[in-house]
């Protein structure tokens, strides 16, 4: 049972609670892309309903790595995000959990308009994700950094469709 | 509901005291800064009767944290975040039981709960009387950033960028607001001895042009500037003062205004009927221990809110 006051806000990113089938583009310098690669996210709620949890993999379990040497697993991108809406802050805030960097990230969140802005600060940047055009089956995302004052570039983008639904 | 007309000067006054010195790095010493005793020493002088304040709100201090807080590059950012929530629940109340709040801080960073508080009744233009205008942002050579990646931003040398919206996210986006606590077209800032270039859309009216114009006239060209019938904020930062007046701030300078100047600034502000809320910030105790400077901030502030009250 999700505490009243938490259940409020749970749906901004309960929306997206299911599996979803996933295309990333690393962007070159000048915004093009510079490589493609298909992936998997799983969405799901957690703590007993007090947070939503996703899981990010990439490449998806169904492809191969570059390597191609049959230790595609070793090779994955595998994360754990927990996101909780924090009722002092007023505000979503939310770890990842790399497996392939073994870093953790800090991260807050805010729904802005019909986006959904997520950032972190580094010493010398800022770094944003950016949920839009979402939609019950689809929705795309781009992740964006500022350095030193200066204007967002973006460094990936991604398009999201739902496979299933829970 | 409020009324912002002219009678909005007899408006009771809630004092509100933000004692925090959160936004300022350590200081010379490399202890937390005093600003977080003002609000008791100003007090102790005598501010709330002054002010014939029917309420004191003393809100609880924040504790300084001299290490960065998870995923921000703003000191204390995590912690300024929550006692700026409830700074504006303080201010929410003062403005919906109509009463006048005037904040005691503490440092400049408390202006962001003050907008916030008071955009929980209707939008605020902003009068930033300041010596410095508080747009220190990553990238300017005056952050803290540009001495090394290890030194973390002040939300006290930036609380007008990120009450216009420019900054992280964490001092940024706010329940309850759809965009930034002020818009840039509903600033003045008064008072800066910078000369820091500011975006287009804020009026900037140094401290040479405000003493060579004189109070009056800066005054009302301030006020001007502001769309008629929208309520006025108004941030003292004591720093305005110039630092032969009141050295015991956290950046003293000169040229500034004069005590007289500032009260009667202040004066012309509220006889405008506009004032809705007023924060006085940075005087720091710790600067002055032999108590020099409290009766004469107190004096001034109150001559300038009360000024032509019955």
């Amino acid at each position: 049972m999700t505490p009243a006051p938490v259940a409020a806000h749970l749906q901004l990113f309960g929306q997206f609670v299911g599996t979803w089938e996933t295309r990333i583009a690393h962007l070159g310098p000048d915004g093009s892309p510079v490589s493609e690669v298909g992936g998997e996210w799983e969405f799901s709620y957690g703590l007993d309903g007090r947070a939503v949890l996703d899981v990010w993999r990439v490449p998806a379990r169904t492809a191969r790595t570059a390597g191609g040497d049959g230790d595609d697993d070793a090779r994955r991108e595998v994360g754990l995000c927990v996101r909780i809406w924090d009722l002092r802050l007023q505000l979503w805030r939310f770890t990842f959990h790399s497996t392939a960097t073994t870093t953790v990230l800090h991260l807050y969140a805010h729904g802005i308009g019909a986006d959904i802005v997520m950032e972190r600060a580094e010493p010398d940047r800022l770094e944003r994700w950016v949920f839009h055009d979402i939609r019950p089956d689809t929705f795309s995302w781009r992740s964006e950094v500022s350095r030193d004052g200066g204007p967002w570039r973006p460094v990936q983008t991604l398009t999201a469709r739902r496979t299933t639904a829970t | 509901m409020v009324d912002r007309g002219g009678t909005a000067e007899r408006l009771p006054v809630e004092v509100i005291c933000a004692p925090w010195s959160i936004g300022l790095r350590p200081d010379a010493a490399g202890a937390e800064p005093g600003t977080w005793a003002a609000p008791r020493t100003l007090l102790d002088a005598g501010l709330d009767r002054r002010l014939q304040a029917v309420t004191v709100t003393e809100l609880p201090r924040p504790p300084y944290r001299f290490e960065a807080q998870p995923g921000t590059r703003v000191r204390n950012g995590v912690t300024l975040r929550e006692h700026t929530l409830l700074l504006a629940s303080a201010v929410g109340d003062a403005i919906g039981t109509g009463r006048l709040p005037v904040v005691v801080g503490g440092d400049c960073s408390v202006l962001l709960g003050c907008l916030l508080g008071a955009r929980r009744h209707h939008e605020v233009a902003l009068v930033h009387l300041d010596g410095h205008s508080d747009f220190t942002q990553p990238g300017h050579p005056g952050h803290p950033g540009a001495q090394g990646l290890a030194a973390l931003g002040t939300a006290a040398g930036t609380d007008l960028a990120l009450a216009t919206g420019r900054g992280e996210l964490l001092l940024t986006r706010w329940p309850g607001v759809d965009g930034p606590l002020v818009a840039d077209h509903l600033v003045v800032q008064l008072g800066d001895r910078t000369g820091e270039a500011l975006p287009a859309g804020l009026l900037v009216i140094g401290i040479e042009e405000l003493l060579a114009t004189g109070v009056p006239t800066a005054a009302t060209r301030a006020v001007d500037h502001l769309p008629g019938g929208s309520p006025l904020w108004v941030h003292v930062d004591l720093d305005v003062l110039d630092a032969a007046v009141l050295p015991a701030v956290d950046s003293p300078g000169t040229p500034g205004l004069t005590y007289d100047q500032l009260s009667e600034l202040l004066a012309r502000l509220r006889a405008t009927g506009r004032v809705v809320g007023v924060d006085v910030t940075i005087y720091d105790p710790h600067l002055d221990p032999e108590r020099a400077h409290p009766d004469a901030v107190v004096a001034c502030v109150a001559a300038g809110l009360l000024a032509g009250t019955a």
